[in-house]
Parts: structure tokens; sequence; C-alpha cells
């Protein structure tokens, strides 16, 4: 019998979510183990058949540190179930203060923790917090250097912060370890970044074929697989992919939306509206208020896109009170609403954290361009388009930047 | 406060649940919040037997299951076998080569003949077809030869309109179409295949295991032991072999010298790879890079309670029949789970363990707990000359230093296969003296180190209708060679019922979480004469202490459903459509 063990844990935390049983209130003994208590779910989260059999695995695991205080599984048990928590209720602000605290007490009790170092490494990922995750993820493969999960944390820190080369090489490294929808995924994005769209969409197919028929993962490498196919413009292939997204989980809402951006494509604007309100009535995701924007801009409908673009802003500062790095995003927000001074002062704390990445060079460039700061511009676009990425929106910049396009 | 709601309702969705869990977001990282973790089901070899067929035993039946946890119902996208992957089965029969002596290569392709409908079948036809060929090498990997194309994989279990139902469905029952299958599948040099959906053999208490052991024993009537695997469906790849094809000279079982031949033993594994890819790639665009393996199995529950978390993406990617292997030895000479069967360490966080105590003071001198000395003080000594324990034969293998005390027992059970030479032989006979001479009862060794399942395929088989019969294997052999009046008169060579059983191969029916359990917990040093603290040395062996051991068990203890009796011998898959007829509790 072998099945990774991680995937049992998950498991059987999953059986015993999905038997019922008498609840159990949790948190009522947070000051005899230091961890925080679960976040008391609301409204339907609350009735969802795992929560009480959750609640119940917190308090058993809080029971199992109050007795034994040195014992790090049972916190990095819970570490891994308030992520899972944090991710299903989006209560990030309070959740991530409590994973940190959690994990860090892991670190004090065992620094040389490989688990408590590479979840801490995912979270500071998720806040996009690169620099933070690069440093523990370099701590956790010191440790242990024959695990495919911390290349993949590598290769994502060091993408973002725009070290391309020694991306590349943990992604070699990744896939030496373990060929998977994982390191497929990241060898396409590296392609991508490289300009070799084929060569991106043939990996991004094996990550999808990698995954399990119906799982969010590989809904999630179809999906991308159908964004490199809409950058290629090969329309039909991207609707295939979503369409079968949707025949195996129809409340995929990013295939939702990423049949609007094929409508938007064919100027079919009311179409793609409805369908970004379906995908939103789904997960209220910033993108598809941010995509509807565009699309009334397109129209020629300025309030509304004003509309979608503030509750987008109002979306991303949500996320940067909870710990999440939105600057950039927000910078691309506020190019769209012609808001360059504030466009600009967010790009720049990008700009300070992570200079060699080619989204922030090429988001500065624009700036600069709308500034008439022409030199300045053709400067930082010189370093966005150094990998050679074909991205759509960075070619067309590039042109007008470079005179070759009106 | 914006939410992200993700609704859970019944126990499909919980299964969705055990993937969301692992999908991106949780372990989500930047920009595109690509997956850091999902597992990988299509390459996860979940099982391997190795047994001679009930009811054809001049071959060999091997089965190697992959993709868990199948929900019958899981439309409208059902399981198939990966498209990329290889998966192998790997065979050693001989100690001079390095590498596979004979390796099962299959790769499988999945086509719609016809894409303009939703349904996988209708109107007769199996519109979603999954086929493969069976590829096989004799040279250690160096070059592969087809035996087998087009073979036919059996489409999902999915309802009887489906399957039965003629005109709109296939009209056949299930089995049939299972034997149409293995009807086709012949290979060009004489093996039969069945690859497809079938019932999960396995029998675990899952969720008691992973809650620290907290396993529910038969016979607890307030909390029954549940087979976390029941009523979910898994791929099999099941291949028949003569025995003469699998015997390194080509002799079939009338020419051993005798039921424990030792050129009669195999090692079997199997495994799955999935090509490496540059991440930056030249302009050829072809995936020319390595296979690597992703998942093998050779020996069952090596992998989950064996081999610690962090080194098992390494282990993975090592052949079983590698020296590398010998990096996991350690885990064996001490392994962790022995620590909560030791009243010095962890011996009372287990209760449902207390059966399980091991050997501190056997015959008044020999302590098996981790980091303890076990045999070693016998090393060198007159005592073990002409023992396969002397410095000669393996002894430095055997009693590597005065710290690894279960060298002696679980690491030849996993890595090498026990000889029928003293000290490995039943107590009966010995007088006494654990380092005599006693009554084979097992002869699977072959030496060549690796996690491989070891079957000596010159043993008889136990019909499954015997009444000895049972799920303990080589463990209830045992208990038949040195209580029962059939067998333990004197020393000789006899055949005892499960001779045949795990660890001596696996059958679908050897409930292989208790042995191993009561294999760390020391029952094989007891069976050859190194009993539990509690034998002060007169008076019958089975002691009170021997007899708990022996009494535990880890919960079900046989698989929800019957196994067939013929070859594939596992069960049809569950079908979709009645599944939720019946609780799987």
């Amino acid at each position: 019998m072998r099945i990774t063990l991680l995937l049992l844990f998950i498991v059987a935390i999953t059986f015993i979510a999905c038997q019922s049983s008498p609840v159990v209130t949790a948190g009522t003994s947070e000051t005899e183990t230091s961890i925080p208590a679960l976040f008391e779910r609301q409204g339907e989260l609350a009735k969802a058949v795992e929560w009480p059999r959750t609640k119940e695995k917190v308090a058993e695991l809080r029971q199992k540190i109050a007795s034994d205080p040195t014992n790090i599984k049972p916190r990095l048990q819970i570490a891994t179930i308030y992520i899972t928590e944090a991710r299903i209720t989006g209560e990030h602000p309070y959740y991530y203060p409590a994973i940190d605290k959690i994990l860090d007490d892991v670190i004090a009790l065992d620094a040389n923790s490989y688990e408590a170092l590479v979840l801490k490494a995912s979270v500071k990922l998720s806040q996009h917090k690169f620099k933070e995750a690069l440093a523990l993820a370099n701590r956790a493969k010191a440790i242990n250097p024959n695990e495919a999960y911390v290349y993949g944390i590598l290769v994502d820190a060091n993408v973002e912060l725009g070290n391309y080369e020694e991306a590349i090489n943990a992604s070699d490294k990744m896939q030496a370890l373990k060929p998977s929808l994982e390191s497929y995924s990241r060898a396409s994005y590296l392609r991508e970044i490289f300009g070799d769209t084929e060569g991106a969409i043939d990996a991004m197919r094996l990550a999808s074929q990698a995954g399990l028929p119906g799982s969010e993962p590989q809904c999630w490498s179809m999906k991308t697989l159908a964004e490199l196919y809409v950058n290629a413009n090969q329309l039909e292939k991207a609707e295939v992919e979503y369409q079968k997204i949707l025949e195996m989980r129809p409340s995929y809402a990013f295939a939702t939306a990423g049949l609007a951006k094929i409508e938007e494509k064919k100027k079919n604007y009311d179409k793609a509206l409805q369908l970004l309100n379906e995908a939103a009535a789904v997960m209220p995701e910033y993108s598809f208020y941010e995509q509807m924007g565009d699309i009334y801009v397109l129209k020629g409908e300025t309030g509304k896109a004003e509309a979608s673009y503030a509750k987008v802003k109002e979306m991303l500062e949500e996320d940067a009170a909870s710990g999440h790095l939105v600057d950039l995003d927000l910078a691309k927000l506020y190019v769209k609403m012609n808001k360059l001074d504030l466009a600009k002062k967010h790009v720049m704390n990008e700009y300070a954290l992570r200079p060699n990445n080619i989204d922030v060079n090429k988001e500065l460039a624009w700036i600069a361009f709308k500034e008439n700061d022409l030199k300045r511009s053709k400067e930082l676009i010189k370093v966005a388009r150094r990998t050679g990425s074909k991205d759509p929106e960075l070619v067309a910049r590039a042109e007008m930047i470079n005179g070759l396009r009106s | 406060m914006r939410k992200k709601i993700v609704l859970l309702n019944g126990w499909k969705l919980c299964l969705s649940f055990t993937f969301i869990l692992l999908s991106f977001q949780v372990f989500a990282s930047s920009h595109r919040e690509a997956p850091l973790i999902s597992n990988d089901p299509l390459a996860d070899n979940t099982d391997v037997y190795a047994f001679r067929s009930p009811d054809d035993t001049n071959t060999v039946t091997i089965i190697a299951n992959f993709i868990p946890f199948q929900l019958p119902e899981g439309g409208p996208n059902y399981y198939d076998f990966g498209k990329n992957i290889r998966y192998e089965i790997h065979i050693k029969n001989r100690t001079t080569t390095v590498g596979d002596d004979i390796t099962y290569r299959f790769t499988f392709s999945l086509f719609n003949e016809d894409t303009t409908t939703f349904f996988n079948i209708r109107l007769g036809k199996e519109n979603l077809k999954q086929r493969f060929t069976l590829e096989k090498s004799t040279n250690g990997g160096m070059s592969f030869t087809t035996i087998l194309t087009n073979g036919i994989v059996p489409p999902y279990n999915i309802g009887p309109r489906s399957i039965d139902s003629a005109g709109i469905g296939l009209g056949m029952s299930y089995a049939a179409i299972m034997q149409n299958a293995i009807n086709n599948n012949v290979a060009t040099t004489g093996e039969r295949a069945y690859c497809g959906p079938v019932d999960d053999p396995f029998f675990v208490d899952l969720a008691g295991a992973f809650d620290v052991g907290n396993f529910r024993p038969e016979g607890n009537m307030t909390n029954p032991p549940k087979d976390g695997l029941a009523r979910f469906n898994v791929h099999t790849i099941a291949i028949k072999v003569p025995i003469s094809m699998l015997q390194k000279d080509g002799k079939n079982t009338s020419q051993a010298t005798s039921i424990l031949d030792g050129d009669f033993v195999v090692g079997i594994w199997a495994s799955a790879s999935r090509q490496q890819i540059r991440t930056l790639q030249d302009t050829s665009r072809n995936y020319t890079g390595d296979w690597v393996q992703v998942s093998r199995l050779g020996m069952p529950l090596t992998n989950e309670v064996v081999i610690p978390i962090g080194d098992k993406n390494k282990w993975n990617t090592i052949s079983s029949n590698s020296p590398k292997d010998s990096l996991f030895d350690k885990y064996l000479k001490n392994p962790e789970l022995a620590l909560y069967m030791d009243d010095s360490q962890f011996g009372q966080a287990v209760p449902a363990w207390y059966n399980l105590r091991i050997q501190k003071n056997s015959l008044g001198m020999f302590d098996f707990r981790n980091g303890k000395k076990g045999l070693f003080p016998l090393k060198g000594s007159t005592a073990v000359q002409n023992t396969a324990l002397a410095e000669n034969a393996f002894g430095g293998y055997l009693l590597p230093d005065s710290m690894s005390p279960r060298a002696v027992d679980l690491l030849p059970i996993f890595k090498t296969g026990v000889p029928n030479l003293r000290p490995y032989q039943l107590a009966t006979g010995k007088g006494g003296d654990p380092l005599a001479a006693g009554k084979p009862f097992i002869n699977n060794f072959l030496p060549t180190f690796g996690d491989m399942l070891r079957l000596n395929m010159a043993v008889p088989v136990t019909p499954r209708n015997d009444p000895d019969f049972s799920s303990l294997g080589l463990v209830k052999a045992a208990v038949l060679g040195l209580t029962d009046s059939r067998f333990n008169q004197n020393a000789s060579l006899q055949f005892i019922p499960n001779m045949d059983g795990f660890p001596n191969g696996r059958r679908l029916e050897d409930d292989v979480t208790t042995i191993e359990m009561q294999a760390v917990s020391g029952v094989v040093l007891a069976a050859i004469g190194l009993w539990y603290d509690d034998y002060n040395g007169t008076g019958s062996p089975v002691t009170p202490q021997l007899g708990k051991v022996l009494s535990f068990t880890a919960g079900p203890t046989k698989n929800d459903t019957t196994f067939r009796a013929s070859f594939p011998y596992v069960q049809t898959p569950w079908r979709g459509f009645d599944y939720t007829r019946k609780e799987r509790f």
C-alpha cells in the first residue's frame, strides 16, 4: 500500500469530516496551548459537512499540544488546517498571523523543521512576500534537498523576484526529482516567459494530463492551458478546454471567466459580461471585476467601468489588509483608472522589492511612457523584454514605446 | 470581508474536498497560483500482489494497482490510466545480474471515437476507449519487445444501462466484458493480462491508522473496524505468467528440488514513471528527457510506515533493486513503529497497540527494542558458526552493529527475503536453542538487496477453501508449525498451510497490516525461538504475551467483497449507478 502520506493525512481528516459526530466547540483552551483558536465560520460555510469535524479535530490537536507542548506534529497539523480554513473562508487577516505564530513556535522548538519552513514559505508566497519566501525555502532546501516541493517554491519566488536563471535551475531540479503537474506547469510558465509559446502549451498540456480528471489542480492547469491558447489567438482550442472544465466542474468560475475572455475577443461584450457575472456569483475574484471594467471601457460605458474598477480597488485593499502585497495589481488598476501618480507610487513599491521582474518593469515603463518620459520608458521596456516574452500586452506596449506602433 | 466560498455537501463532495485541500490555493504560490502539491493519483502505485494462481498453479499472478480512492459514481469523467506514464512490473530472478531480469511495460492510449456525444457509452458503442501496449524486456531494460498491442481496457462500470442493457448499452454483464478483455489480452509470449477498473482489494482502517495507529480491532462492537477502502475502485494491472517463464532457468515447479527450492525465488516490484522535460528546450520540441520513476512499490506499507516524509520523493525515484535502496535500511533496523511498542519510549501513547510489545529480555538476555543490541553480542562467536549470522555468511549485514536490533529480522524480511538456514527456522525441533536447526518454514531468500516482494514459486498453493487457509499468511504457518500436532512433531520439512502467504509473496486475502504490525512487535523472533519475556524456559512458549500478539488485529481482516475464482481474482468494479444504495460502513 503506497499512498503519499500527506494525502493520507488529508484523507484521514476528510474521512473524519465526512462522518457524523457530535459537534465539539473549539477554541476554549487557548490559554492552555497558546494556539490561536479557529475562526468561527458564519452562514453557509458553517453548515458545511466538514466544519463540525474540523472543529473537533482542532480541539483534539490542541489537547495534544496542551499535554505535550514540545510536540510539533499537532502544531503542524493545525497550521495545515488553518491554511485550508483561510482559503475556504477568506478570513486571511485572522488566519495568516495565526499561522505565522504557530509556525514560528514550531521553528522555535525545532529550527530544522522542514515542514514548518516550507509551509511558512508557501504562505509568504501567497502573500507575495517573495524575498521572505525565498529565504525560507533556501533554509528548507539546506535541510532536505530531496523533496520536489521546495523547488516549486524556489521557482515561484525567483520568477517573481526576476531571478530567472535561478528559477530555471530550480525548475530543472524539480523535473529531475518528480515530473508532475506541479513541475510541468512551472516549466510551462518559464517557457512562456522566455517566449516559447508552443513549448509552454506542450508543457501545460502535459501538466493537465498529469492531473486526476476533475480534480481542481487539473482544472487549474487546463484553465492555464486555455489562457495560453487565448494569448496565441487559438480561441477554438481555448474554448474546448474551458468547456471540458465546466463539464467536470460546472462551478469552476475561472473557466467561465475564460469563456468571457473569448467572447470579449469576439466583441460579444454583453455575452462576456453575462459570463463574468456568473463567475463572480460563484467566487468574488477581483480579476473578474477588472475584466468587467475593461469591457465597459470597450463599450464606452465609463461610469460602469469606474464602478467595476472601484470594486477591484476595494477588494485589493482588503487583500492588502490581510497581509498581501498587492502593489503591482493596484498599479495596473490605477493605470486603467488613469491615476498615474497612484500607479507610480505602488509600482515603485514593487520596484524597490524586485527591480528585475519583467512585469514590474513593463508596468513602470508604461507609466513612464504615459508620462512622456520616453528615455526612461525605453530603458525599462528593454529590461522587461530581456527574456523574449511574447506576452501580447508587453509586445504591444514595447512597439508603442519604441515608435513601431501608433 | 471578502469571502471565497466553497460549499461542500455530501459524501461525494467530501472526496472532492480531499483534492481541494491539496489544490492550488491551499499551498498557493505567486502570480499564477500554480499548485505546489496535488499528488499524482494516476501514477500512484498503491499495492503489489504476487501469488501462485490458485486455479492454475503452473502460473503466478502479479497485480499492481494504481489510482486509489475511485468513487464509482464519479462521472462525467471516470478514471483512466494516464497516457504519459510508463507503468512497469519488474522481476528479479538472478543474483548475478544488475537491475531487472524481466520487465513488463504497459503504456496506455485514450481516444474518443465519437466526440459528438457526452456519453462514454451509448447505442451499443463504447465511445471513449482505452487501449494498451505491453512490452517485455529480458535484458535489464536495454531493449523492449512488443508482446501485445491493442490490449483492451474495459470501460468503467457506469451503470446497468451503459453496461448490461442491449441496444442502448453494451449488452453484457461486466464480468463478461472483463472476460472478453482477458480472452483478447494474450501476449505473443503466452502471458495473459487484465488492465482496468476493479474493486480495491486492500483492506485497512485508514482513519484509525493515520490517527496515530488508533486501530479498531475486530470484535469491537461499540466502535467496529472500518475498511477505509471499502466500496472504492482502483485500476489494476494484472498479469498471469507461467512459472517457467519467471524461473531463472526456465524450469517448472515439478523440477524443484523441494517445496522451498531457492532457485524458484523471484523478487517483484512495480513502478510508474513520468518523462522529465527540460525547462527551456532546444528547437526540437520533443520530450526526450529521462523517464523519472515517481512511484514504486515492493513490500506493502514500506512507503507509508517505514520511509519518513522527507525522504519519500527520493525513495520513489530509486529502483527497488538498486544498491541505493540501502540508503533506507536504517529505517528497518530501528523502525519508528517500534517506539510505540516500547514502554521505555512511547509505549503508552497508542492504546490500540497495547497487545504489541517487543522482547526486551528474550531468553533472559536479548533486547530488541530500538537502539538496543539485539543479537549483536553473538556476533563472531562460535554460537553463530554455520548459521546465517556467521561473519562468513551474512553476519555483517544481519548483525551490523550494537544499535540495530531489527537488522536480524525486519531487514531480511523486507530487503533480502528469509533463507531456510539457521536460525530462520521454526523453533519446533530446536530444543530451546534458537540457533539450532528447526523446522523449515520459509525460503524466499534472494541475496540481492532491495525492497521487493519475494516469492518462492515452489511453495504449494493453499486452496482458498482449505479450513487452514488464513489471512495471517506466514504467521499462521508458523503458528501451525509450532502448535498443531500435524506439524509440530518433528523438524522435517513439511508443507504447512499458508507457507504461500505474505511475506512469501502476497495473496489478495493476506492481512498485511496486521502481519507487519505483529512482525514489528517481534513475532518472527518468537517463531524462531527468541520468545517473549514471559517465557520462563518451561512449558508452552505460546505465553500470554505471544498470545496477545497473535490475537492482535489492525482492524478489518478481510476485503469488503469477495474475490473471483479465476484470473485476475480481483472483483469486478463497484457500479456507479447503484453505489449510493448502500452506505460504506
